[in-house]
């Protein structure tokens, strides 16, 4: 495993928090899965494909969006965006809504830091999650 | 606690000769620093932080304004630049600026030099979505 996600892993271990590992030659990953309140529940996946600390954090497919909505969404994604600090609301190329944070290099804690941002991440696309419906279906 | 952070950041600004100006407004307390791109000229860079807590708010604007016409297309080129481009990211604000921005975690150690790099990420980003977003502005 890529050295970020074994401290994330490790920072994990000590918070109790139950996850997955995911290894490979070009990445590792550590995942973690919680219940919440609107959505079912949301996967936030932290993703190194190196040793340079690299960190990528991910919550995919917060929702799908059809064809007949992928026109309007950037405009839903806007207001969401600039509700919500910290995770960035992006449009994929499958039109999926996913939830984004990039952990910067130079930052030393990196375990400290993605237990901060999973809990932001989770907060946000449970609190998102609802407004995201609404667009969908109006 | 705010003028540790600030503190952090320009000692981190100076080591690396960043052009920079501080300033405080409000309970706000700012560093601004100003770079050159190859595209968009100038990119002044806010590092913001609020007395009562130690979170870095990170913060470009003024170098694009929407009339409304354009509004739609803007948008779906901000949505293509968030899915593009790491890190930072474009919204379109109140006033039909493009913003740049990103939150430095409160719990991050070393705010300096993570300032310092998200400083020359969003320099690079900008600068390298400029040509882009004029278009979707003035095409």
């Amino acid at each position: 495993m890529f050295i970020a996600t074994q401290v994330i892993a490790d920072y994990l271990d000590a918070e109790d928090i139950k996850y997955s590992v995911n290894e490979s030659e070009r990445a590792s990953s550590v995942g973690v899965r919680f219940q919440c309140d609107n959505l079912p529940s949301i996967g936030v996946i932290f993703f190194s494909n190196s040793d340079d600390n690299d960190v990528s954090a991910r919550a995919f497919s917060l929702v799908h969006v059809p064809e007949d909505k992928v026109s309007s969404m950037p405009a839903t994604l806007n207001e969401l965006n600039k509700s919500f600090r910290f995770a960035k609301f992006v449009l994929d190329e499958d039109n999926d809504v996913n939830l984004e944070f990039d952990i910067p290099l130079k930052t030393p804690n990196v375990g400290e830091v993605a237990y901060e941002i999973l809990q932001y991440m989770v907060q946000i696309g449970d609190h998102a999650y609802p407004l995201l419906m609404k667009a969908l279906q109006s | 606690m705010a003028y540790n952070v600030i503190n952090e950041i320009v000692k981190v600004f100076d080591a690396e000769n960043v052009n920079y100006q501080t300033y405080d407004e409000g309970g706000i307390s700012c560093v601004a620093a100003i770079c050159e791109g190859k595209n968009a000229r100038e990119i002044v860079v806010h590092f913001t932080v609020t007395n009562d807590e130690e979170a870095v708010y990170v913060l470009s604007l003024g170098f694009a304004t929407v009339p409304d016409d354009k509004v739609p297309s803007v948008l779906a080129t901000l949505s293509k630049l968030n899915n593009q481009y790491r890190y930072v990211r474009f919204i379109l604000d109140d006033s039909n600026d493009v913003a740049v921005n990103y939150d430095i975690p409160l719990s991050t150690a070393d705010v300096g030099e993570v300032a310092c790099e998200l400083l020359y990420r969003m320099a690079q980003t900008i600068d390298a979505a400029y040509p882009e977003l004029m278009e979707a502005i003035e095409g």
